[in-house]
């Protein structure tokens, strides 16, 4: 069997290699993925040449005046450097929660973790907005629920009517609060596969020599998913600088503005005229900083090969007894679900039950009613949302793993020179800001027959999420060594049947939790839907979206139930059921 | 048994001919749409319009109120015709209404066939980039089956009459919550809101400028942009649309705000603590409906257009639809409130006025979008 440490051995890799980079696969595959980028970004830098409304074809002269405009606004640095600050804070926030967690679930006995696992997928079903939404109920300074209970308690009601507080939700920290804990579940996610790909033997080496816990964390846990780790950290810092639905929430009020929120007014317009071209130069720019993180990325990553340890034999790992401190750990995990994720979705169905706004109290439940979950029902519009919103998922969760998948392979295994752009091109979506993104599908297919159907916003989405796809699919296939598909090969597999019988069924845990991630993200996306949009292809996230900004806050908890109790009677089943299978 | 045939033949011609002899007076048209009973004659250019519109079947209706009252108002509408049109209802704000407009005319794909946006906005759908508006004879071919056209037709300002039709009313006021503002602090005039009391979120306004633009009906520019800034440091509440203002002010969330009349009526109606303060006076735009050029279902957009703006205002008030027409002969429940308040009605409706209100808009909403960066 041939091995790489020869150099024949080394000289058929290479020759297989040049040979892959022409074969149809891999070509296909660059053809496609450029196809779906090129033209949206195209667009894209199309527009920003283009002066005020003007559309990328119009017949107007190129100019680089919204260049010029932007460069020297004081406004725009300012716009960059709040966006910067939010995306930092959230970003450690993010990643205080879900490391010590995924270490938790995939390293100890902490009781339940399988339970725990699933029910981390449960928050992801929340659209950001809604989540914000439901800490508005409980935290808006005079009538949110919390505030209401807190001065009652404390007897801080002398103030008289119109009295706020204590706890002041619309500020800098609310914000990143909101953000940090609602991008922890899928940190957790992405985290989580690779650390079950890990190894544990040589953490337990380093318990066999003495060393303790923590100094295994840290010398050895840690810098074994350092890549890991990095690309996640590079991944949340590109898409905390594009989103918007909670800055758009929470922002306003906190008079904190970014650069996506700004984005979508220029693009909107309200009641001005749409300014595609600034949109599009602030996308541009954009651009630019997410093709640097990208770049860094790969740097990263270049060399990650080295700490691939899921060889031809795996066991499970060896877990860390917490003793007493697992009832701790449990607590403060339990504590951090139900802060994050419990409570602001027990204000929604308490918001939902009313046809009017009313705080929570023992009095007030006795007009409880199911009424305002009638005219939801009622509404035609409903039923037509949710079968294309079902439609949508099952759509782009599978076309976007399918495709990830075999991008991820094509770069890793074919090593070929002009193919290691793939990556970046598959990359380079998550580096324009989703309205952005949007903007260039809609202006780009508005003329197909895919316009005002639910494939406009596939193929959205489907390009929002490759790359998130991309990344979990090239962390995971990173800790697979090649020598299990060199070992076929030699043994006269073509490339299929390695693929099929070898990459595929060791990828199954990241391919059923990416599958499972990108359906529970393409539910709770606003962006897509609110921009590519129309009568005929209305999903759920836009009555969620148009119900909440016309203060029909009943209306919006009672379908954010719904949606909720549908999608986790799917999802947390599933996840449970694939939880139980890989602990076996 | 031929002659058992024959009588049977004459049997059914005779009993065919009584039957022909007693049923109404419904002649079906091509196109299948047929006169109500007891209707009065149309126009040969309304029925033609009418079977067009049966059979594209449908009309997409940009609109923000409750889907339950717009079913029944579709009932009404088919009803009323003969005909049986589906009335899609496409949740979209005013302001969201133009930039949708103008993407979709802009690529020749339009899918929104009825617009209702306020005067202000709709000048900016007129220019040379975005021509949204057609002109159509709505007297000529409405005038006999729906009188009052001509009195909707001729209240639209001039840059858009014969194009769009007059629908309802913004009319602009200071709501307050009941509950939670007593009586000597309740606002009564439009300066009264600069007060220190409505710092810190007691103050809720639009971030699109809908909240102030129409003072201009009475202010100058510069002064209306003034108060603008001036609110803005209140350190307001931010809330996103008319509507939601008003919905804050009831919740308590915000103790005063600035919304439109209909939407504090609609409000008192489902029991919420909202009144309107009495202010020196009342600013407001019409809103002008009209069939967007080039949408995919123009005939059944006309006649629910025309419909809608006659015929079915009286039955949108029935079912509890306050945004009608302020006018003082108007006998809606906005104009009655309006006299009860004594208040002045300033309605911007001139050429004049819709460019000012275009562009103190524009320059208003600039501004806000760069708050928020320091």
């Amino acid at each position: 069997m041939a091995t790489v440490s020869s150099a024949a051995g080394r000289r058929w890799v290479a020759g297989s290699a040049r040979r892959l980079g022409l074969a149809p696969v891999p070509l296909a595959v660059a053809v496609l993925v450029a196809l779906l980028v090129v033209p949206v970004v195209l667009v894209v830098l199309l527009t920003a040449l283009r002066p005020g409304a003007a559309l990328p074809f119009d017949a107007t002269p190129l100019t680089l005046d919204n260049f010029a405009d932007l460069l020297a606004d004081p406004f725009t640095y300012r716009l960059l450097l709040n966006t910067v600050v939010y995306a930092a804070v959230s970003l450690a926030i993010g990643m205080a929660l879900a490391v010590p967690l995924v270490w938790l679930v995939e390293r100890t006995d902490l009781p339940a973790k399988v339970l725990i696992a699933s029910a981390m997928f449960v928050p992801l079903v929340v659209p950001g907005a809604l989540k914000a939404m439901g800490w508005a109920l409980l935290l808006a300074p005079r009538q949110g629920f919390i505030n209401v209970g807190l001065r009652s308690l404390l007897g801080l009601d002398t103030a008289g009517p119109g009295a706020s507080g204590p706890l002041d939700f619309y500020t800098f920290a609310g914000l990143v609060l909101i953000t940090g804990t609602g991008v922890a579940p899928s940190m957790f996610i992405m985290l989580s596969a690779a650390f079950r790909n890990m190894d544990s033997r040589l953490e337990e080496a380093g318990r066999a020599s003495g060393a303790t816990t923590a100094a295994v964390v840290q010398q050895v846990t840690l810098p074994l998913m350092a890549p890991s780790l990095v690309a996640a950290s590079i991944y949340y810092t590109i898409l905390l600088f594009e989103t918007f639905e909670v800055p758009l929430v929470i922002g306003p009020n906190a008079n904190f503005q970014v650069l996506s929120t700004h984005v979508y007014q220029l693009m909107q317009g309200d009641a001005t005229r749409p300014q595609y071209g600034q949109a599009a130069v602030f996308g541009t720019l954009a651009i630019v900083i997410g093709v640097a993180l990208a770049a860094l990325y790969a740097r990263v990553s270049r060399d990650a090969y080295r700490y691939a340890v899921l060889r031809g034999q795996r066991q499970a790992p060896r877990l860390v007894r917490l003793g007493r401190g697992k009832w701790v750990a449990l607590g403060a995990v339990a504590l951090y679900l139900l802060l994050a994720d419990v409570l602001p979705i027990l204000a929604l169905v308490w918001a939902s039950l009313f046809r009017t706004f009313t705080p929570p109290s023992l009095a007030a439940l006795s007009g409880a009613s199911l009424e305002v979950y009638r005219l939801v029902l009622a509404d035609p519009r409903w039923g037509r949302a949710l079968a294309n919103t079902a439609i949508l998922v099952v759509a782009v969760s599978g076309a976007t793993v399918v495709l990830a998948t075999l991008v991820a392979w094509v770069v890793l295994r074919t090593r070929v020179g002009w193919l290691r752009w793939l990556d970046a091109l598959a990359f380079l979506p998550r580096a324009i800001p989703g309205v952005i993104l949007a903007l260039g599908v809609f202006l780009l297919l508005i003329r197909t027959p895919l316009y005002a159907t639910i494939w406009i916003i596939v193929v959205g989405q489907t390009l929002n999420f490759l790359p998130y796809a991309v990344r979990v699919m090239n962390a995971t296939l990173l800790q697979v060594h090649q020598e299990l598909e060199e070992a076929a090969r030699a043994s006269g597999a073509g490339v299929g049947t390695t693929l099929a019988a070898i990459v595929f069924p060791l990828l199954r845990p990241a391919l059923l939790n990416c599958t499972l991630w990108i359906g529970a993200h393409s539910v709770r996306d606003f962006t897509y839907p609110l921009v590519l949009g129309t009568a005929s292809n209305t999903v759920v996230a836009q009555l969620l979206w148009q119900s909440w900004v016309r203060g029909q806050w009943e209306r919006t908890s009672a379908m954010a139930v719904m949606l909720l109790v549908a999608v986790a009677a799917l999802v947390v089943p599933a996840r449970y059921l694939l939880g139980r299978h890989e602990s076996v | 048994m031929f002659r058992v045939q024959q009588a049977l033949i004459t049997l059914s011609v005779v009993a065919a001919s009584l039957a022909a002899a007693c049923a109404p007076a419904t002649a079906p048209t091509a196109g299948g749409a047929s006169q109500p009973a007891g209707s009065a004659a149309r126009s040969p250019a309304l029925q033609a319009l009418i079977d067009a519109a049966s059979r594209e079947g449908q009309v997409n209706y940009a609109d923000t109120g409750a889907p339950e009252v717009l079913a029944e108002q579709a009932k009404r509408f088919n009803e009323r015709f003969g005909t049986n049109i589906d009335v899609e209802l496409v949740p979209l704000r005013a302001t969201e209404t133009n930039t949708r407009v103008r993407q979709e005319i802009a690529a020749g794909k339009v899918t929104v066939d009825v617009i209702h946006p306020s005067s202000g906005l709709v000048y900016g759908l007129i220019d040379d980039q975005v021509d949204a508006l057609e002109p159509f004879d709505w007297v000529g071919t409405f005038g006999d089956t729906l009188p009052e056209i001509s009195q909707v037709v001729d209240r639209v300002p001039e840059v858009a009459r014969g194009r769009a039709l007059e629908y309802q009313h913004l009319v602009r006021a200071i709501v307050y919550n009941k509950n939670l503002v007593p009586a000597t602090d309740v606002p009564k005039r439009w300066d009264d809101l600069l007060d220190p009391r409505w710092q810190g979120k007691r103050l809720a306004i639009d971030p699109q400028g809908s909240s102030t633009y129409q003072l201009i009906a009475r202010w100058d520019d510069a002064r209306v942009l003034d108060y603008s800034r001036k609110l803005a440091a209140q350190d307001p509440l931010w809330v996103g649309s008319t509507i939601n203002v008003a919905r804050a002010v009831a919740r308590g969330e915000a103790l005063v705000g600035i919304t439109a009349i209909d939407n504090i009526l609609d409000l008192q109606r489902e029991g919420e603590p909202v009144e309107i303060a009495p202010t020196e006076f009342y600013p407001a735009t019409q809103q002008l409906i009209f069939p967007v050029k080039g949408s995919p279902h123009v005939n059944a957009a006309r006649l629910w257009t025309a419909w809608l703006t006659t015929e079915g205002m009286p039955i949108a008030a029935t079912l509890g639809q306050s945004n009608q027409r302020a006018w003082p002969d108007s006998n809606s429940e906005m104009a009655r409130k309006l006299i009860e308040l004594k208040g002045d009605l300033a309605m911007l409706s001139s050429q004049s006025d819709l460019e000012r209100a275009d562009r103190v808009r524009t320059q208003i909403v600039d501004e806000y979008k760069r708050l928020g960066a320091k």
